[in-house]
């Protein structure tokens, strides 16, 4: 998995873009905004917060099929994870 | 972005236009190959800052040697969170303070995270880092006993911590800090910022000069700055404990 070495270079991604990669990436979203699994319809639970991902607060780990909730408290996670 | 990646932006954007519902499996198929070997660092996190903020904190030497001494710990993360937040406060930007209060709290750490919240809200939390790689170095504490002596401080706050503020007079804080001593307990944590930086240190001499931790406590003394803002604070440990840790008895 690339490293992010500098968050303030990180490119985000508009909705659209976002919906598309989500969904060459296997997901999709159900009626309230949640991203779900597309072969199943379940929610994706982020694996550091452990709560259901809303489509507006996902992030997609770089180079990875991870999604996960974009928290202060997830992204100090995710820095602990793979560039401490 | 490697010269040779294709530009997964521009990728996404051509099948945006066309729209997500014309996308073809094989286009999926291909943006998919491209995001997994992609090494640009493409994403999408809301808050860019925040998260440079906490990559920045992540460096932090004092960080670095805390994180060494206890390893793998459900807490560091809280840590840069409460860092993270005392910059928050700093700026006045008491809305998204809140919302990421609410979010630790909400996490299944809560409790003892929004202990470590509130101690980096006082602009404190580096210094006790710092009090505790140094008592490990001085008493060479064990991983398991610093990660207690960490987890007895965040519990035991409220007990032990004394904050000297602008408009306390020196005779208060030394009514408080007499009666915490009363109390024999086994940590004494002084400390003031701004202004009050200098007070808390003129407190502290004074209760040295007077002899009144003599015999009973050890002080270890810290002055610095954060965001140009003078800090003081001193840890005052019990010498019953002798090379064990203050508070993990």
């Amino acid at each position: 998995m690339p490293k992010v070495e500098n968050f303030k270079k990180f490119t985000n991604l508009d909705n659209n873009a976002k919906r598309i990669l989500l969904k060459a990436l296997g997901y999709g979203t159900d009626s309230k905004g949640f991203v779900i699994w597309a072969d199943s319809g379940k929610r994706v639970r982020c694996k550091y917060t452990k709560r259901p991902v809303h489509f507006y607060e996902s992030s997609v780990l770089p180079g990875s099929t991870i999604v996960i909730n974009t928290t202060p408290t997830s992204l100090s996670k995710y820095i602990e994870e793979y560039l401490e | 972005m490697a010269q040779d990646d294709p530009d997964i932006n521009k990728i996404l954007a051509n099948v945006a236009v066309l729209g997500i519902e014309k996308a073809s499996s094989r286009t999926l198929k291909y943006i998919q190959k491209v995001w997994l070997g992609s090494t640009s660092k493409v994403g999408f996190t809301p808050e860019p800052e925040e998260a440079s903020r906490m990559k920045d904190i992540s460096v932090n030497s004092t960080y670095q040697r805390f994180k060494l001494i206890v390893g793998k710990y459900k807490f560091t993360a809280y840590i840069k969170v409460g860092l993270l937040i005392y910059d928050l406060n700093q700026k006045g930007d008491r809305e998204r303070v809140q919302k990421i209060r609410d979010d630790v709290y909400n996490s299944k750490d809560g409790a003892n995270a929004l202990k470590i919240i509130h101690i980096a809200s006082t602009g404190v939390l580096l210094h006790v880092l710092e009090y505790l790689v140094n008592s490990k170095d001085e008493k060479n504490l064990s991983q398991f006993a610093v990660r207690r002596e960490f987890e007895e401080i965040l519990n035991q706050w409220t007990r032990i911590s004394v904050s000297v503020g602008n408009q306390s007079s020196h005779e208060d804080i030394i009514t408080k800090i007499k009666f915490i001593i009363k109390r024999q307990e086994d940590l004494i944590i002084v400390y003031g910022c701004g202004r009050a930086a200098h007070k808390a240190q003129l407190i502290i001499a004074k209760l040295i000069n007077n002899k009144t931790f003599y015999g009973l406590y050890l002080p270890w003394a810290k002055n610095s700055m954060i965001n140009n803002i003078p800090y003081f604070v001193c840890f005052c440990y019990s010498v019953d404990k002798g090379t064990d840790t203050a508070l993990a008895n």
